[in-house]
């Protein structure tokens, strides 16, 4: 049962400091995608900060493709497959535009360090192949973004910021990917444009499950298999939009019941 | 034996009140500013430069010893090194520390470091003689409590003065409003603004206080070592950044501690190892760098949740 | 084709100029120095605005193995421009020297972000090793060398260890107290000769021909330091060729991205502890090659050459050229060097100099006089690349 999900998590919870941020949560995801909804302070980007090692978590276990990632440091957890993006959009802002998005591709690139230097013509073929990689990625969101390739991430409007933060995460071709509020400051065309990338990825035919936090419902409706509701660090509704729309519990939490 | 470890223990406390008021100046400054300014030491030296110099001016030291009795020209003079550190850490913090406040805290960094070395090379070229050793006069009184040669007068009148210095500046942080206000800014920066603290007062206050700290830093060390050396201002400053950083950078009690710990480190390695006297600086650094390692929140720091 | 043949000419007089400037400010005074200085200076903000310095280092870019012979005719044919003077050689071996260290320093103010105090121990080692093996051991100069490389890089690791830990105030902490520790060190071990240093390092030797012997070209006599000038050099060469390596690989990114934001660095899967160690031990192994250079070049060393200033010094030659950016730093080392040997005569103003220097050029111009550059990946500059780019594109948005 296990191999056929991407990730399981049985009774993952964390403190800080007696907070219980995310409490005993059970959850599931195979090859899917999963809307992650809730109020403020539900918990929702702890369990993303879990899953992808930044917290360690204080009980239960993290399981992917049937490996406990528990112990895993981050870039570990990165390189079995696992890739995410930042609420607040987090670009390295002193690198250009391409650099941002050949990180993405550090832990499948090859060369290492003595090749760097006494080996140029393999360090700059992967290099250029890494290149046309990015390229291809981020060409799907917005091919205008390829002719600025070699400005500073300062000078691109945010929407293309948003784009090649989630290029950098989908260009190493990851198993899963997360994806924190990628709508966030957004106006509503621009909503729509990021939806429209998100269903892009969601059907580009590579496997990739997506958990996906948002507090916009129309971007949850149009984009998610299913749902997960968490309130208080626990899940409190799972199941289709429709069902969880209508649970009583979900209602409630939104509207601090 | 026991006579031995008594003299090293009091040796050590001797050490660590000069350490203590520098501990804590870093400590007020880090707490506020959320700035190292890495040049303390250097102030602290200047201000003991300016006692001495005033002192080597004939006229005035004499001057003054004709109006007062000699307690008071004395204290007299310790308050003048004290409002010269004061200045100098204004200045300092006009010109090295305002510029550099919420950009990347490597050019503060590098340019408070960089000032010490002004500080100390100004000293050397500017002072009559600055790079030789000076002798520190004796402003102290000499002489011994009981007969007990570790009980000179010079070393109670230093553990006294820190002790009163630091009750002075116990008073100042629990009882004034601008004390108050100072622990607000160092527990919680933006609430402590919201709720209308003046940051750009406390931060002129702070100085002000820990600049006169400095001062008497700088003669209490100057009295206890009785030669003053232009470069020893990195030394001492690197000691009371490590005093605050192993006590918990940003409390005034931590680096009261931390300077007990580094004292008695650096004061036993010297007494009871052969030939430890010239580790003795190896021996505290080593500590510190541990502790960076281990427990960077220092002895009463509370370890802090990094959100991400 | 045309074009071609203009941008060849333009870099080529580019690479002459820089020479040109270089040999005037070492064959004159200091005051003329600092003239040229400001001079610069104007130039630079000029084309700054005009944004000319950004075709100037893509013509460069371009054109590396021409602007290289350049550079390399003007080393070689430096010794008779002098006419063999070797107080001037000897500036320019230092320089070379200490640009090496500078680049090794550079991996980690620019790289990762984290102001490394301690250079000089890096210096140091390598030249403590080296000395002690040559002069109480009897070694041979080359091995005592690849020893003192092999030490400063393991000093690498156990200073790189607490920066795992330590960022900011800390490392500085950290790394100062390491750089007093080292200091007290060696003037405390008698072994390495205490306050007195060790005399007598021997020369290098190759097949038999000693590098300290005086060189009789076209009937002039050269001083030996035109051996030490070439030897420096050629490996001054490689570590620019490795540093702008590094720079344009992905290590060279990631250490960017964790200067930035070592969260989203890990989450890139950029291992922290390896990336962080390797900019420490590549930086030591640059520092401990210089001070084994160093070591076999003068003769004589003692602790003086490694303490706190020369650190701060160190630090001042990477600020002030522009951190992250290989020429940048080269443009500091060179530059300070050259200040400093002149200054001779007011050696008592030096370390002010320095201070000055660093707290002036972080209020007037942070990022340095050549500020860091967008790294551009081979021809594929913005210019040229909207094809191959549209096209990688279409065949990326077709899968």
């Amino acid at each position: 049962m296990d191999a056929l999900k991407t990730l399981k998590t049985e009774k993952v919870g964390i403190n800080f400091g007696g907070l219980k941020a995310v409490e005993k949560l059970d959850f599931e995801i195979g090859d899917e995608t999963v809307g992650l909804i809730g109020p403020n302070g539900s918990g929702k980007t702890t369990f993303l900060n879990i899953i992808s090692g930044i917290y360690k978590p204080s009980e239960g276990r993290v399981i992917f493709k049937g490996e406990e990632l528990n112990s895993f440091t981050p870039d570990a957890i990165r390189k079995k497959g696992i890739s995410r993006t930042f609420q607040t959009n987090r670009l390295c802002m002193n690198l250009s535009v391409i650099d941002n998005l050949l990180l993405g591709l550090y832990c499948e690139q090859k060369t290492s360090w003595w090749q760097a230097i006494f080996n140029r013509s393999l360090a700059m073929q992967e290099i250029n192949r890494g290149i046309d990689k990015c390229f291809g990625a981020i060409s799907v969101f917005n091919p205008e973004i390829v002719d600025r390739a070699y400005e500073l991430i300062s000078t691109i409007p945010l929407i293309d910021r948003r784009r090649i933060e989630i290029a950098r995460a989908i260009v190493g071709r990851p198993k899963l990917l997360l994806l924190d509020e990628p709508t966030a400051g957004l106006n509503k065309e621009e909503t729509h444009q990021m939806i429209e990338d998100i269903t892009k990825i969601r059907d580009s035919g590579d496997r990739i499950s997506i958990i996906i936090i948002e507090h916009d419902m129309s971007v949850i409706s149009k984009i998610s298999d299913r749902v997960v509701c968490l309130n208080a660090g626990q899940k409190i509704a799972e199941g289709s939009f429709e069902e969880v729309s209508q649970n009583e519990n979900v209602c409630m939490a939104y509207l601090g019941g | 034996m026991g006579s031995l470890i008594l003299s090293q223990v009091f040796n050590a406390i001797m050490l660590a009140c000069t350490l203590a008021l520098i501990g804590i100046g870093f400590s007020l400054f880090f707490g506020v500013m959320d700035i190292v300014v890495f040049c303390l030491g250097d102030i602290a030296i200047a201000s003991a430069f300016c006692i001495l110099g005033i002192t080597s001016l004939t006229g005035v030291y004499a001057a003054l010893n004709g109006i007062f009795p000699m307690v008071v020209s004395n204290i007299i003079l310790v308050i003048c090194g004290g409002v010269f550190g004061a200045i100098l850490v204004t200045v300092m913090y006009h010109t090295v520390v305002a510029p550099f406040e919420g950009k990347n805290i490597n050019a503060s960094l590098l340019s408070t470091v960089a000032a010490g070395y002004v500080i100390r090379e100004l000293i050397g070229i500017f002072y009559p003689g600055g790079r030789d050793p000076q002798n520190f006069p004796n402003l102290l009184p000499t002489g011994y409590l009981f007969n007990n040669t570790m009980l000179s007068w010079r070393n109670i009148i230093i553990v006294g003065t820190t002790v009163l210095v630091l009750m002075l500046l116990y008073w100042f942080v629990n009882r004034t409003k601008a004390g108050i206000s100072i622990q607000a800014l160092s527990q919680n920066k933006e609430a402590s603004i919201m709720i209308g603290i003046d940051w750009h007062k406390m931060v002129i206050v702070t100085f002000l206080i820990g600049g006169f700290l400095l001062g008497i830093a700088g003669f209490l060390t100057a009295s206890y070592a009785s030669t003053l050396r232009f470069d020893t201002g990195s030394m001492y400053g690197l000691l009371g950044f490590s005093v605050a950083v192993v006590g918990g950078l940003g409390s005034i009690y931590g680096a009261l501690a931390g300077s007990l710990v580094i004292a008695f480190v650096e004061v036993f390695v010297t007494g009871f190892i052969p030939g430890g006297a010239a580790y003795s600086g190896v021996a505290g650094f080593l500590i510190v760098v541990l502790f960076i390692i281990f427990r960077p929140e220092g002895i009463i720091g509370e370890k802090s949740i990094s959100k991400v | 084709m045309a074009a071609r043949l203009n941008d060849k000419i333009t870099a080529a007089l580019v690479a002459l100029g820089i020479c040109l400037l270089v040999y005037i400010s070492l064959m004159s005074s200091l005051l003329v120095i600092l003239i040229i200085v400001a001079l610069l200076v104007v130039l630079l903000t000029y084309c700054e605005k005009t944004g000319l310095i950004d075709t100037v280092f893509q013509l460069m870019g371009k054109n590396t193995t021409l602007t290289s012979v350049i550079f390399g005719l003007f080393i070689i044919s430096l010794p008779f421009l002098v006419k063999g003077n070797n107080d001037l050689l000897h500036i320019m071996i230092i320089a070379g020297i200490m640009g090496i260290v500078a680049l090794g320093l550079n991996f980690q103010i620019g790289g990762i972000g984290q102001i490394n105090f301690a250079p000089a121990v890096f210096y140091g080692v390598g030249a403590y090793t080296t000395a002690y093996l040559s002069v109480r051991l009897g070694v041979s100069p080359w091995l005592g060398t690849i020893a003192g490389v092999c030490l400063a890089t393991l000093t690498g690791v156990i200073i790189g260890l607490p920066a795992l830990k330590a960022r900011g105030y800390y490392l500085a902490l950290v790394t100062i107290a390491l750089q007093t520790i080292f200091t007290l060190m060696i003037i405390n071990i008698p072994a390495v000769g205490g306050p007195n240093g060790i005399p007598g390092i021997p020369y290098y030797q190759i097949f038999g021909y000693s590098l300290h012997s005086r060189v009789e070209v076209f009937g002039l006599t050269l001083p030996y330091q035109v051996n030490y000038l070439y030897l420096v050099y050629i490996v001054f060469a490689l570590a620019i060729v490795a540093a702008s390596r590094l720079f344009k690989s992905r290590y060279g990114i990631a250490w960017n991205a964790v200067d930035q934001d070592p969260v989203v660095a890990a989450t890139q899967g950029i291992n922290l502890t390896s990336i962080q160690l390797l900019s420490f031990c590549l930086g030591a192994a640059f520092a401990g090659m210089a001070g084994a250079l160093y070591a076999h070049y003068t003769g004589f060393i003692s602790n003086e050459n490694f303490d706190f200033s020369q650190s701060l010094i160190l630090i001042c030659m990477v600020i002030l050229g522009g951190s992250d950016n290989v020429p940048g730093v080269i443009t500091g080392a060179l530059l300070l060097t050259m200040i400093d040997q002149k200054l001779a005569d007011y050696a008592n103003y030096r370390l002010l100099m320095y201070g000055l220097v660093l707290i002036i050029i972080l209020l007037v111009r942070s990022k340095g006089l050549l500020p860091k550059r967008i790294r551009i990946y081979g021809e594929r500059d913005t210019g040229m690349s909207n094809g191959d780019a549209k096209l990688a594109a279409g065949a990326g948005g077709k899968r």
